[in-house]
């Protein structure tokens, strides 16, 4: 375990030395921080959180531990470490949707409008939520007015899911001023997120 | 005598304001005035009350004051004021005068007052206005700042109640300067990218008043302690729409990102992440480092004002002209939906 002192430092220090150890520390290891003001444990504590590494506070006397995973996964210290080396190097879990129409498939429309709402429903329930979702050409009529799933779409979007529409599709089916979640984009944009992302699903 | 003024402080500017949370939560039982005149009041979190004398002229008046956020007393009047001025500027009006607000204590040599005071005199008068008095307090830290008359035609204000969808927004100014001054505290800011935030911060917002007068721009405000994050919102409630923010698309100050990624993050930022929280959605595909520039608490930072799509790259244009070199579109005005703000 490492222990880094931060004790009588001033915000931003406590964190400046926390991200240092981090860097520092091998994958599994933990880190033990010794912070002696408030404001600093809060702070750090959000900080540790907001990029998912498990934390947990113990207070003593005057001094808090704050006692961090580097990993941010607990399952790393009871893997054995040459099956941890043969795993594929940081799978990349991102992934993008993209409906370039508003329905799923060919054959009876009815049943492909249906499966939308089937699909985003089950979106919602997955472990990993898509960076971003893409419309374009008739999928822009799944995010613009009468669209019936208009609520999941909302929903994932509080999620922090992008919803992400081309612009150029909205002007040509004159529905620029009707669309009622998420925001406006272009191809550029599109294509620089799709290059970046790990995967990218096709509707 | 030179004493660094940045080590007297914890906090040092805007940063050193209350949290908005505990603000409204001080403010909520107080009774609401009314009166046929008041034009803008605290309803909509503006930067500056407005009460109207005739139909063609109303007074401004507003007031800010704050601890040391530079190290040189003449760059922290300079600052202070300019900071304090630019609410005036954020309602579309022009300054007429001002008055000293000062907290000094008896430990420290008058030649610092002396300095600070002319640096505020030097930015008033650059603002076109003048001080007219002042008062004066002891207490053990410094504070400066002013209190500010200015007017605008009621037809011209500019608040943050009157965004529309399919408005985009600029932003006048980098932002950054409470993450420079947190890291020069430290010793961790390069001289130059300490200079910079100290001539950013010391800039006026005047001329890009002109601007949203010339174009009859009718919402915006002036990003200072919540953040850009923070004025975004209160425009989006205020305005009853919702904001886009391409943080992609924010412009920062020298060094900035690198500092964030070494982790000199202002407690500030960590206040304006909890009073924005829940209003507020990052997209996944904002990394941590951004969403941390944008809730920066900024001194004297520049103004965010909502613009008609025809008019932006004239807009721009004017702004680059008028030496606000990194003016640039940051985001967007939609139909309010679920949140406030969404960042991109």
């Amino acid at each position: 375990m490492k222990i880094v002192d931060v004790k009588g430092m001033k915000c931003p220090m406590p964190l400046i030395e926390t991200k240092k150890a981090l860097k520092e520390i091998e994958a599994g290891e933990t880190l033990k921080i010794l912070i002696d003001n408030e404001t600093s444990v809060k702070n750090v504590t959000h900080f540790l959180k907001d990029n998912s590494f498990p934390v947990e506070q113990v207070k003593n006397g005057d001094v808090y531990e704050l006692v961090v995973n580097r990993t941010g996964d607990d399952s790393f210290e009871t893997v054995d470490e040459v099956a941890y080396c043969e795993a594929p190097a940081q799978k990349d879990n991102s992934y993008e949707v993209v409906y370039a129409k508003d329905r799923i498939g060919e054959g009876s429309e009815e049943l492909g409008n249906a499966l939308v709402g089937a699909m985003l429903h089950s979106i919602k329930a997955m472990e990993t939520l898509p960076t971003k979702i893409i419309f374009m050409n008739s999928g822009i009529n799944l995010v613009t007015k009468g669209s019936l799933v208009l609520p999941q779409l909302k929903d994932l979007e509080a999620k922090g899911v992008g919803i992400i529409t081309c612009g150029t599709c909205l002007d040509y089916f004159g529905k620029m001023d009707e669309l009622e979640v998420g925001r406006v984009s272009n191809m550029h944009e599109i294509m620089e997120s799709m290059l970046a992302v790990g995967k990218v699903i096709n509707i | 005598m030179n004493i660094d003024l940045l080590t007297l402080v914890e906090q040092g500017g805007c940063s050193a304001k209350l949290s908005a949370v505990e603000l409204n939560e001080a403010l909520a039982d107080l009774p609401k005035i009314t009166h046929k005149n008041i034009l803008v009041d605290i309803e909509t979190h503006d930067d500056a009350g407005v009460f109207k004398i005739r139909d063609d002229y109303a007074l401004i008046t507003t007031t800010d004051f704050f601890p040391p956020v530079c190290s040189g007393a003449y760059d922290f009047g300079q600052i202070a004021a300019a900071n304090a001025l630019s609410d005036v500027y954020a309602m579309g009006g022009q300054v007429l005068t001002a008055l000293n607000i000062v907290l000094f204590p008896a430990s420290l040599p008058l030649s610092i007052l002396k300095e600070i005071l002319r640096g505020g005199q030097d930015k008033v008068a650059e603002a076109g206005g003048y001080i007219l008095g002042g008062h004066t307090i002891a207490d053990d830290i410094p504070k400066y700042g002013l209190a500010v008359t200015g007017w605008v035609h009621p037809d011209k204000i500019v608040t943050n109640a009157q965004a529309e969808p399919g408005d985009v927004l600029v932003l006048t100014k980098p932002i950054g300067t409470g993450i420079i001054i947190s890291a020069h505290k430290n010793g961790l800011a390069s001289k130059e990218a300490y200079n910079l935030a100290i001539e950013n911060m010391k800039q006026l917002n005047n001329k890009g008043a002109s601007v949203m007068s010339k174009f009859g721009i009718k919402a915006g405000t002036d990003i200072t302690g919540f953040g850009l994050l923070g004025h975004a919102l209160k425009m989006a409630d205020g305005s009853k729409v919702s904001i886009r923010i391409d943080s992609a698309k924010v412009p920062f100050l020298t060094n900035v990102m690198d500092l964030i990624d070494m982790g000199c993050i202002p407690g500030s930022a960590f206040r304006n992440q909890e009073s924005t929280d829940g209003h507020c959605v990052f997209e996944a595909s904002v990394d941590y480092n951004h969403k941390m520039l944008v809730l920066d608490a900024q001194t004297s930072g520049g103004l965010l004002m909502s613009v008609k799509k025809k008019d932006v790259d004239n807009i721009l244009e004017k702004l680059k002209n008028a030496g606000y070199p990194s003016a640039t579109v940051v985001g967007e005005v939609v139909s309010r939906m679920e949140k406030s703000v969404y960042v991109g």
